[in-house]
C-alpha cells in the first residue's frame, strides 16, 4: 500500500502533511511519537473514518480499532461479534480474554479494559487484509497486554495481515514490529527504522523521545 | 364556593361520571396516543438523522427546529383553522372542528420538540459511535440500527415529553377543534368551557382525572425506563 498526498487541517492548525508513505502487504508497522504527532489522524485517514484534505486513493476495507471503543448496547458476546461471522473463534478469544464469564452481560458496565479486549477481538477476527490498531493494549493489564500481543501476531502470521499499530511504547513496537515509523508534528521523521535499529539512530527528536519514554 | 366544587368532583368521580364526562376523557386519550405517537415516528428518522451527519445546511435545519419549538400553541391553532377550514387552501380534506385537524395541529407543535430532544441525545454519541462502526466498515444501515437501539432509553424519555405536551396543550386543540360537545371538546377545553360556565364541579373533575390520567402514565413509562436501566446492568 503507498499513500500520496496525505494533508489534514483543523481550523488554522496543519495536523498531518505526508507527501508519501507506504506499507509492505504482511508486515507489522509501528507508528511511534509523541502526543500530538499525528499518529492517530494517519490512522483515521488510511482507514477513511475521517477524509484526507486532499486527494487519495485508499483501500474501501482497511478496519480501525479506535484508541476508546463505543460499548453498544447489547451483551458482552454481540460487541464482540458484530461484524464476525465465525462465532467459534469469537468465543475462542473470549475465552483467552476471560471475557466468555460475562458474554451476556451487557457491555455498558465494561471497564476500560475490558472494552479494549472486545474491540481487539472484533478487529482481529474482521478478515480484512489490514488493520489499525490505535493504543490497543492502553487500557490493559500486563496480562491482558501479553494474550493481546500473542494474538496481534497469530493474525499477522497466520493470515498474512498487515498490521498497522499506533502506540507509545517503544518496547511494545520493538516486540511486535518488523518496522517503525517515527513521526512528529504531522510529519515523518524516520520511516526505515526497525527494531534494532531504534536504539542507534542519531536522530536528536527520535532520541529524546526514547530517553523520555525510557524514563 | 370551591370546596363544594371539589366535593361535588369527588362524588361525579366515584359515580363513574356521566356520558359527557366519559366521551371527553376517551376522546382526550384517542386525541394524545395518536398526536405522541406520531409525532414520534416522524421525530425519530428526523432526529437520528441530524443529530448523527453532519451536512451543509445541518446549522440552519437546527435552527428552524429550535424555533418551532416555540411557536405558541395559538399560532399553530390558527394557522390549521386558516388552512383547514371549508373555504382554505386544505378546506377538502375536511379536518376542521374534528379531532384529526386537532391531531394535525399537535403534531406540529410536538415533533420539533422531539426531534430537538432526540438530535441532542445523538449528537452527544455521534462521534464515537462513528469512530467504531465506520472502523469496523458496518455500513449505513447496521449504523442506523445501531444508533437506534443506543436511543431506547431516550426514546422513552422522548414520548412522555410528547404526551405530557399534549394532553396538557389547549390553544392549538380550541382554536382548531372549537371544543365542540360530543365532537371536538376535550379535557382541556372542557375545563376551561365548564369554568367559564360556573360548573366548577365539573372544571375540577377533569382536573383531578387529568392530574391522574397523567400519574398513571407517568409511573408505567418510569416501571418500563427502570426495566431497560436494569437490564442494562
Amino acid at each position: 500500500m503507498i499513500l500520496n498526498n496525505i494533508y489534514k487541517k483543523y481550523k488554522d492548525r496543519v495536523v498531518l502533511d505526508i507527501d508519501n508513505i507506504s506499507f509492505d502487504d504482511g508486515k507489522v508497522y509501528a507508528i511511534i511519537g509523541p502526543n500530538g504527532s499525528g499518529k492517530s489522524t494517519l490512522g483515521k485517514i488510511i482507514s477513511k473514518v475521517i477524509k484526507n484534505d486532499k486527494h487519495i486513493e485508499l483501500d474501501n476495507n482497511v478496519i480501525y480499532m479506535p484508541q476508546k471503543s463505543f460499548a453498544f448496547n447489547m451483551s458482552v458476546y454481540k460487541n464482540a461479534s458484530l461484524n464476525i461471522s465465525d462465532k467459534e473463534k469469537v468465543e475462542e478469544y473470549m475465552t483467552i480474554f476471560g471475557l466468555n464469564k460475562i458474554a451476556k452481560q451487557n457491555a455498558k458496565g465494561l471497564s476500560g479494559g475490558e472494552l479494549s479486549k472486545v474491540s481487539l477481538i472484533r478487529t482481529l477476527l474482521s478478515n480484512s487484509k489490514t488493520i489499525i490498531l490505535d493504543e490497543p493494549t492502553a487500557s490493559m493489564d500486563i496480562d491482558a497486554m501479553i494474550k493481546a500481543e500473542e494474538l496481534i501476531k497469530k493474525t499477522n502470521i497466520e493470515n498474512k495481515t498487515t498490521i498497522i499499530l499506533i502506540t507509545h511504547s517503544i518496547s511494545q513496537a520493538k516486540r511486535l514490529a518488523d518496522h517503525i515509523i517515527f513521526l512528529d508534528k504531522g510529519k515523518v521523521i524516520d520511516d526505515s527504522l526497525t527494531p534494532k535499529t531504534i536504539d542507534k539512530t542519531t536522530n536528536p527528536i527520535i532520541k529524546n523521545f526514547i530517553d523520555l519514554y525510557s524514563k | 364556593m370551591i370546596e363544594r366544587g371539589f366535593k361535588q368532583a369527588i362524588e361525579l368521580i366515584l359515580s363513574g361520571g356521566n356520558e359527557e364526562l366519559i366521551d371527553i376523557v376517551l376522546r382526550t386519550a384517542k386525541l394524545c396516543l395518536y398526536s405522541s405517537l406520531i409525532s414520534l415516528l416522524l421525530a425519530i428518522p428526523l432526529g437520528i438523522l441530524l443529530g448523527y451527519f453532519n451536512f451543509k445546511g445541518k446549522h440552519i435545519i437546527t435552527v428552524i427546529n429550535n424555533t418551532l419549538t416555540g411557536v405558541p400553541p395559538v399560532v399553530c391553532g390558527l394557522i390549521c383553522y386558516m388552512l383547514f377550514v371549508p373555504v382554505g387552501a386544505l378546506g377538502g380534506l375536511k379536518f376542521f372542528h374534528n379531532i384529526k385537524g386537532m391531531v394535525v395541529a399537535q403534531i406540529i407543535l410536538i415533533t420539533p420538540v422531539l426531534i430537538a430532544t432526540i438530535s441532542t441525545f445523538v449528537s452527544s454519541i455521534a462521534t464515537s459511535i462513528q469512530e467504531t462502526t465506520k472502523g469496523l466498515k458496518l455500513g449505513f444501515v447496521k449504523t442506523m440500527l445501531l444508533t437506534i437501539n443506543e436511543t431506547k432509553f431516550q426514546l422513552i424519555t422522548t414520548y412522555l415529553l410528547g404526551f405530557s405536551r399534549s394532553i396538557a396543550e389547549v390553544g392549538a386543540v380550541s382554536m382548531i377543534g372549537g371544543a365542540i360537545v360530543w365532537k371536538s371538546d376535550v379535557m382541556t377545553t372542557a375545563i376551561m368551557r365548564y369554568t367559564n360556565m360556573g360548573m366548577f364541579s365539573y372544571g375540577i373533575a377533569l382536573g383531578i382525572i387529568l392530574i391522574f390520567l397523567s400519574l398513571i402514565f407517568n409511573i408505567i413509562v418510569y416501571i418500563i425506563q427502570m426495566r431497560f436501566k436494569y437490564d442494562s446492568k
